[in-house]
């Protein structure tokens, strides 16, 4: 418990609103074309037709067997999905691979609200008394993890999180935190969610924060966030470990920042986020001046937006005007406690790739958001050093900073 | 299907119709929750187990039969729920206790 270890990431998955894997992520991101398209959901009579960021053209039986489909709910699949991508990455499992010594640590918001829905609808609407008896496990947010566990004998430490918005990036700060301080040599980490069904869509309406449009962050006159659905997932381990067995580094995972608002459960502040901001920098031996580029919370909102703005001004001082943030929500909506996931990644290929992700759908400037957010087109630019934001209702914030290895 | 027409029939007073609409539901119910058995012939003496089918999917095939015959499958009846020709014998007698109780059709 007391060593203190170097983390690095040498395996990246994702699913999200440009596709399935990292590659359809890149051309989203490259191409600045967004994967919101309006989309309609039903259950029984009801139904609503809203711009969402889902999966597009999923067939999971290419993904899994008719058998397997019972009990694994969407979410369950896309952390599954994204885990098999970030494990062939990392050429694992190889010789080096010990079950015992490997950790995973998943986050998700809301777990397997498909099957939540359908059965409220059978109870509710069709007046049926029984219970399908996959419910529980098909709704248990830890179904992800378990799933991914057996899929590759995984048996150290393996937990869930779920903080809402940021639970994906709870989850890797802990899978860090893990790793780097000798309860696992390796750890999967990230989180998922699909929960764009139509009770859920009717509840993030009723908060009037939903666009009409679409998702336009940190621009004027932008009207909110859009849902979407999707994850992704990292493999961390040691540097030492990574190094012994070659494997390609795709960043160091330098630090993590977490914090709590303490003040309102649905309108952010910058002091959190700030906190949060300075805490990743400070623990991963990075100066201010040292992040080239933000990937923002950045949900669309004129709160979230403006506040996470103030933060970085706040964290940051003068740097604030010399980085780049941008929200890749805009290609890919919100999704959710998966978000974090997929924006790791949407991060680590930025990167790998030396570009700025661009912020979509962009109208123009809004005075509360006047720093350089990569309007509507990605560009070129070295980068050597990110921090990834995800911010969550109950004024929760985890912060991931990562550094490029030479 | 015979055997599994005569165990059923064996359960009460059942019509061939009703002992092969038992065998039929029944077998809808391991296919929808195990599609994978698509083409796997089901016999009287075929064992739940040896399908593969896990305990997870067997209350689940239960839950199934119980939501299509409109019964309820407790108790000892629950436990003798290891083969198929066992299972027909069970939803027989309870679609005939249901019949007696109601004075209507099995079905």
């Amino acid at each position: 418990m007391s060593e203190d270890r170097r983390v690095v990431i040498t395996g990246m998955g994702v699913v999200s609103a440009l596709g399935i894997g990292k590659e359809a992520l890149l051309r989203g991101i490259t191409s600045a074309s967004s994967g919101i398209t309006p989309t309609t959901r039903r259950i029984g009579k009801f139904e609503t037709t809203v711009p969402l960021g889902v999966v597009p053209d999923y067939r999971p039986l290419e993904y899994f067997t008719d058998d397997e489909l019972l009990l694994r709910d969407p979410y369950a699949q896309y952390a599954i999905i994204a885990a098999r991508e970030a494990m062939e990455e990392a050429g694992l499992p190889d010789r080096s691979f010990v079950g015992e010594r490997t950790a995973i640590v998943f986050g998700t918001g809301a777990g397997g609200e498909y099957a939540r829905e359908e059965a409220a609808h059978r109870f509710l609407a069709e007046g049926k008394p029984r219970c399908n008896p996959t419910l529980v496990p098909r709704t248990n947010h830890q179904a992800s993890v378990g799933f991914v566990s057996m899929a590759y004998g995984i048996r150290g430490p393996a937990i869930i999180v779920s903080s809402g918005c940021a639970s994906s990036n709870h989850a890797i700060a802990q899978a860090y935190l893990m790793v780097k301080h000798g309860v696992a040599d390796r750890a999967l980490a990230g989180g998922s969610d699909a929960n764009a069904v139509y009770t859920n869509i009717k509840a993030f309406d009723a908060l009037r924060i939903l666009a009409p449009d679409t998702c336009r962050p940190f621009s004027r006159d932008r009207r909110g966030m859009v849902m979407g659905e999707g994850g992704g997932v990292v493999v961390l381990e040691t540097l030492e470990m990574a190094r012994a067995r070659g494997a390609i580094i795709l960043a160091e995972l330098a630090g993590v920042g977490m914090s709590a608002d303490a003040g309102d459960i649905v309108h952010p502040t910058a002091t959190g986020p700030a906190q949060a901001m300075r805490t990743a920098l400070s623990e991963a031996r990075l100066n201010p001046e040292d992040i080239d580029y933000i990937n923002a919370h950045g949900t669309g909102t004129d709160a979230n937006d403006r506040e996470e703005i103030r933060a970085v001004k706040l964290a940051f001082g003068a740097h604030a005007q010399k980085l780049a943030i941008s929200s890749t929500k805009s290609l890919h909506g919100h999704a959710l406690g998966g978000v974090g996931g997929i924006e790791l990644v949407a991060t680590l290929l930025a990167m790998r790739e030396n570009v700025l992700p661009p912020t979509v759908n962009y109208l123009g400037p809004d005075p509360d958001c006047d720093l350089d957010v990569v309007p509507n087109e990605a560009r070129p630019k070295p980068i050597r050093a990110t921090l990834s934001n995800a911010f969550a209702f109950g004024g929760l914030n985890a912060v991931l900073a990562l550094r490029k290895m030479p | 299907m015979n055997d599994v027409s005569d165990a059923t029939a064996e359960a009460g007073g059942l019509s061939a119709a009703e002992t092969s609409y038992i065998g039929g539901g029944i077998a809808s119910a391991v296919r929808k929750v195990k599609p994978s058995l698509a083409a796997t012939p089901l016999e009287a003496k075929t064992r739940f187990d040896d399908l593969g089918i896990s305990s997870m999917e067997l209350i689940t095939i239960i839950f199934e039969i119980e939501d299509f015959f409109d019964i309820q499958i407790v108790d000892r009846n629950l436990d003798g729920f290891e083969t198929y020709g066992e299972s027909c014998k069970i939803v027989g007698r309870l679609l005939a206790a249901k019949q007696a109780a109601t004075g209507g059709t099995a079905r």
